[in-house]
């Protein structure tokens, strides 16, 4: 067992088939600083000041990505502006389209479609495929074999995430549409975003080191959690599927993993635990 | 991820009619996609050499023409009861 995950770990360590351009001067290296300090003070803003100065600071987060990405338009650290843009775009729905008046799951339908819709006018901006964002079949014995570890992953989110339980009462209806919603608008759109987009993008600048980008940004995107052992947490696993999409050029075990842990994250183990 | 934020934003959430009709987030948005509009159709009057521009400034545009039209809806439905 040992081996064979050792043997994984060393499989998925190969050097990227896309080619590292690198930083090729002082001012790539300006541009990808700024572009993480944008999206670091934006979240901070958030999580320390609150939602007017989080939708200020990632309003200018978003122009600041816009404009150092049209800057560098055919350079890799551009590229990977204009993919990082769709991060802040996320947020602000996120701030902004939740209400008392709507059932939860719907609020992730409606960041969702939008955060979609950003995903691929990004990836044709930045000439990419379906394929290119990982959009492909992969063997379906790495697809399972990260389903069914997904129910123990699922069991350490609950654990160390503490969920809020779901509603007292709540209908078979209901959890087979808030499973859907978080299928699709949680596991795919987090996993299209994070390793089918950024991660790849960053893999022109950074070869195999794309995997810290993706996982940074998970980990940036997980402070909202106000759990420091989550946020840890959840970069381990975003290092884990980094390294599998890396490995196989593909999401699809990556979104079958995430999408175990969060259904039984947020909904089996809390109503089999209590 | 989009959970986690959910979950702190409902804390501040509208909670009124009144309050839902004077969300500052929604005003800041508003601005934020009038001026992207604006600078798109500067930009588009320019001429075509500035497509490059014009095809960055839609990646901020265009999801966030689609999160008003949702969030005017929501309070829309949310203002209602003051009528």
């Amino acid at each position: 067992m040992a081996d064979r995950f050792l043997g994984f770990v060393r499989s998925a360590s190969r050097p990227a088939t896309i080619r590292a351009r690198g930083f090729e001067d002082h001012a790539a290296l300006l541009v990808g600083t700024l572009a993480a300090g944008l999206l670091l003070v934006a979240e901070l803003a958030l999580l320390l000041g609150g939602l007017v100065p989080g939708t200020v600071a990632h309003a200018i987060a978003l122009l600041g990505l816009i404009g150092l990405g049209r800057a560098r338009w055919d350079r890799p650290e551009g590229r990977l502006c204009l993919a990082l843009a769709v991060v802040p775009v996320l947020r602000l729905a996120s701030i902004a389209l939740p209400a008392v008046i709507l059932p939860e799951y719907t609020w992730y339908v409606m960041i969702g479609i939008p955060t979609f819709l950003a995903i691929g006018i990004a990836a044709r901006v930045l000439a990419l495929r379906p394929a290119d964002l990982g959009i492909r079949s992969t063997p379906w014995r790495e697809v399972a074999v990260l389903a069914v570890a997904g129910v123990a992953l699922g069991l350490a989110g609950f654990v160390i995430g503490e969920p809020a339980p779901p509603p007292a009462g709540i209908s078979i209806a209901e959890i087979v549409l808030t499973s859907l919603v978080l299928v699709l608008f949680g596991a795919f759109l987090e996993e299209l975003l994070l390793r089918g987009l950024v991660q790849r993008v960053a893999a022109e600048l950074l070869g195999d080191r794309a995997i810290i980008v993706s996982a940074a940004l998970t980990g940036l995107l997980y402070l909202a959690s106000l759990n420091l052992r989550y946020v840890v947490y959840m970069v381990a696993i975003a290092i884990l599927f980094g390294l599998v999409a890396r490995r196989t050029g593909s999401i699809a075990g990556p979104v079958a993993g995430h999408a175990v842990l969060l259904l039984t994250q947020m909904l089996f183990w809390p109503l089999v635990l209590g | 991820m989009t959970i986690t934020v959910t979950r702190l934003v409902a804390e501040s959430l509208p909670q009124t009619p009144a309050q839902a009709l004077a969300f500052a987030v929604d005003g800041i948005i508003i601005v934020l996609v009038i001026g992207l509009l604006v600078t798109r159709l500067l930009v588009q009057a320019a001429g075509p050499q500035h497509a490059r521009t014009l095809r960055a400034l839609d990646l901020a545009l265009v999801p966030l023409a689609v999160v008003v039209a949702f969030f005017l809806y929501v309070r829309l439905q949310e203002i209602l009861p003051l009528g």
